[in-house]
């Protein structure tokens, strides 16, 4: 039997990006190297920041501050129209560099992801040694101005928290044996997880700080989260590696925030049918079939002249279906053309049920199907929206470019088995 | 002076108010749409009506009328706000109810007992016309039958709202049978009798108006139906309901409807409705799916479900034709079953991806069938 001193530890890796998205900026536009960048969505005055550069943050500047306020702190901060595609792109650049030195177990957004090391790097000194290597890959084999922070934890949860430690270009430990103590200093809100309404309910229960959160038993911590979650949080902070619940997806959606150019009717109509072409690819992509349709458009503030509502929603329950051709009509009857600027629409297919399980219809017509699988397939072959809807096409190119990839970008790189 | 004054028992105005109650409209922006109106009739008796402008209740109740003859308003009779008239006379003692109306005004004197109510009405001239019902065809069958047939179809109405002509029964009159289908496109329900009448003519009634049938229908009344353009009316003893048609084109259902099979398996109702209940406990929680499977003499209905876990239950079953594994939809199935009377059904399959027919089989069988769609099998 193996004694307990001759097992390998097993060491978690979770690569965090710093400010990623101002660092690809700065990768490929010389001029921005060593100045205050921020990132924002669309050239408009009302928007806010979606990454500043560790330049900006100097100034106090952070994701969420708005261009006036920026401008008021930092007067000589550069402004940038975000460039989804060039992050999407390095970020497949990225994983090919660690792939080159370590095995990614699994992407969880455009800038984050776990890393598991080999068996034979199981220890800590070797684990240290191979993030050292990731980070010298991504900076040698993507661009020196990407650097990132890695942690190492006994777990996917602890390795986060261990990577936001330090920052930028940071190689943290949390070992078991730094527990507690070591993230006795953490505020509530700097765990992943605790937002603002979770720091509410610690206080109401008379927890401030995270030394605090440690000495509360496990029922104390479902108490304050109400259920088995508390539970589950008390063996994360511990270094448990706690298997989550499979999560049940109920909906596949879209929005967009529309460019001045698509701020008109037309505008809306066009990106609110590109998105729901690109909800149900997605849906037959993934497997499923929907049972209802949700739509919402949100104008600018109510007019004064006119008393125009600024918003609406609208959904309705169907048969399950998965094709664009069924889905377009839905759209169209429950579309309101009353808002004159609108700026913002969002596409839900909700009640979602895979494939498997959706009981065929007796009337359906196969010919329809195989027009929805040659276009899939034409698509996946020639690029996304080579055939598109008519009413679509004005805001293809605009679409397809402009999503910021907050999420895992599609296609996503398969998780590894342990 | 009073222009009407109208007395009847308690007992037959309420059953009147709640019989045409229900086609009161609830969320209409006319406020005379959530009244009654009262019209006193020819032969002393009083008349009710309740609309949504989708469906008009009628019923006309005993009562001893005194309208007078100078004063055009007697004739045209009195409304009331129909939840506060069912609420005074739900609280009533049982005995003679007074109702009076006053010329000039719309109060309505609800008088019972050492009671007084005064009611305020909207004008009687408010309320909107019921349809003029032209039939096309027309026919007549025992209540029991009617209700037996609505139910037969019924369970297989759909409620998608992006469809609403599958929202409502088909009901086909040719002279001579009359009948009735439903479909949500997983499945089909079709019923046929026998019935005499006169002409013929196609209709796609709302579910909810089959459902009022039902609950108006007494096993011995005698409904009296008559089919016209964008209407339809059944009579049943003093209530009539007009409702308005579906407008659409409903599918051809006659083509998915499998005119041949490879197997048939004949099973005892009764033992394979429980068998579908055991099963259905645990596939509830994977989309209701049960998966059926011959062998021999026997039938198993298996189900899994990765939060229950499993089951397999066995029948007897006679078959013809090779084995089979399919998946059904559950509650599908119990559906249907729960309406077959009969001691057998038979399932009729074909492939495991193609729909099956269940048919009611045995000395009461009815001219009923109903295409299930199956699942894919796991």
């Amino acid at each position: 039997m193996m004694s307990n001193a001759n097992m390998s530890p097993s060491w978690w890796l979770h690569l965090d990006m710093n400010a990623y998205f101002a660092a690809c900026e700065q990768q490929y536009r010389e001029e921005l190297r060593g100045r205050p960048v921020g990132i924002v969505p669309v050239i408009s005055e009302n928007t806010g920041f979606i990454a500043a550069s560790y330049e900006a943050k100097c100034f106090g500047i952070k994701t969420g501050t708005r261009i006036a306020e920026a401008r008021r702190l930092c007067p000589d901060i550069r402004i940038v129209e975000a460039r989804p595609r060039l992050y999407r792109e390095t970020h497949f650049a990225i994983i090919s560099a660690v792939e080159k030195v370590a095995p990614v177990h699994e992407v969880l957004s455009v800038d984050e992801m776990v890393i598991r090391p080999w068996k034979n790097e199981s220890q800590l000194s070797e684990a240290l040694r191979l993030g050292q290597k990731v980070q010298d890959a991504i900076r040698y084999d993507v661009g020196e101005w990407l650097s990132c922070s890695v942690g190492f934890g006994p777990s996917p949860f602890l390795a986060k928290v261990a990577s936001d430690l330090q920052k930028p270009r940071g190689l943290s430990v949390v070992s078991p044996e730094d527990l507690p103590n070591k993230l006795y200093g953490l505020k509530l809100t700097d765990w992943p997880g605790i937002g603002k309404r979770m720091e509410a309910r610690f206080h109401a229960t008379g927890v401030f700080t995270s030394e605090e959160m440690y000495q509360l038993t496990m029922p104390a911590m479902r108490r304050i989260f109400g259920g088995i979650v508390g539970e589950r949080w008390y063996r994360l902070i511990h270094g448990e590696r706690v298997a989550m619940p499979p999560v049940k997806r109920w909906q596949i959606g879209h929005s967009n925030v529309l460019a001045p150019e698509f701020r008109t009717r037309n505008g809306a109509w066009s990106v609110a049918c590109r998105l729901l072409e690109k909800a149900a690819e997605r849906l037959r992509d993934d497997g499923y079939h929907c049972c209802r349709l949700s739509v919402s458009v949100e104008g600018l503030s109510r007019s004064r002249e006119t008393g125009e509502e600024n918003s609406w929603t609208k959904r309705v329950k169907f048969a399950p279906t998965n094709r664009t051709l069924t889905l377009l009509p839905t759209l169209r009857s429950l579309w309101q053309d009353d808002i004159a600027k609108p700026i913002q629409v969002s596409i839900a297919l909700q009640d979602i049920i895979p494939d498997r399980d959706v009981t065929l219809s007796l009337f359906d017509d196969p010919s329809e199907d195989r027009i929805e699988t040659t276009v899939d397939s034409i698509n996946r072959k020639m690029g996304r929206g080579t055939v598109t809807i008519a009413a679509a096409l004005c805001s293809k190119d605009y679409l397809d470019h402009a999503r910021i990839p907050f999420g895992p970008p599609h296609p996503l790189p398969s998780g590894r088995p342990e | 002076m009073n222009a009407m004054h109208v007395t009847s028992q308690r007992k037959d105005i309420y059953e009147a108010v709640q019989s045409v109650g229900r086609a009161v409209s609830g969320r209409s922006t006319l406020p005379i749409l959530s009244h009654i109106l009262a019209q006193p009739q020819g032969d002393g008796s009083i008349k009710l009506t309740a609309t949504d402008l989708e469906m008009w209740m009628e019923c006309t109740l005993p009562a001893r009328l005194q309208a007078s003859l100078d004063a055009d308003e007697g004739t045209q009779g009195f409304t009331v706000p129909a939840r506060v008239f069912a609420e005074i006379l739900a609280a009533l003692p049982e005995t003679d109810v007074l109702l009076e109306r006053n010329v000039g005004d719309n109060k309505i004197h609800l008088r019972c007992a050492r009671s007084d109510y005064n009611i305020l009405g909207l004008p009687a001239e408010e309320f909107p016309a019921p349809p003029d019902v032209t039939p096309t065809a027309s026919f007549a069958l025992p209540g029991q039958l009617l209700k037996d047939m609505i139910r037969h179809v019924l369970f297989a109405v759909s409620t998608d709202e992006t469809r609403p002509i599958l929202t409502g029964v088909l009901l086909a009159f040719t002279g001579d049978s009359l009948k009735l289908v439903a479909t949500d496109t997983h499945r089909l329900a079709v019923r046929t009798e026998k019935i005499a009448g006169e002409g013929s003519a196609t209709a796609i009634i709302p579910a909810r108006a089959m459902n009022e049938l039902i609950r108006l229908a007494g096993d011995d009344d005698t409904v009296t139906v008559s089919l016209a353009q964008g209407q339809a009316r059944f009579e049943v003893d003093k209530t009539t309901m007009t409702t308005r048609l579906l407008e659409g084109q409903f599918p051809n259902y006659e083509r998915v409807i499998p005119t041949s099979f490879d197997r048939r398996l004949t099973l005892e109702t009764e033992a394979f409705q429980q068998a579908v209940k055991r099963a259905s406990i645990v596939a509830r929680d994977n989309a209701h799916r049960v998966v059926l499977e011959t062998e021999g003499a026997q039938l198993a209905l298996s189900a899994e479900s990765g939060t229950i876990g499993s089951v397999r239950d066995e029948i007897e079953v006679a078959r013809e034709g090779d084995d089979i594994t399919i998946a059904f939809n559950a509650k599908y199935m119990n559906d249907v079953l729960s309406i077959v009377e009969t001691e057998g059904v038979a399932l009729e399959l074909t492939e495991p991806l193609r729909p099956g027919i269940l048919r009611p089989i045995g000395d009461n069988a009815t001219d009923y069938l109903c295409v299930l769609m199956p699942m894919q099998v796991i």
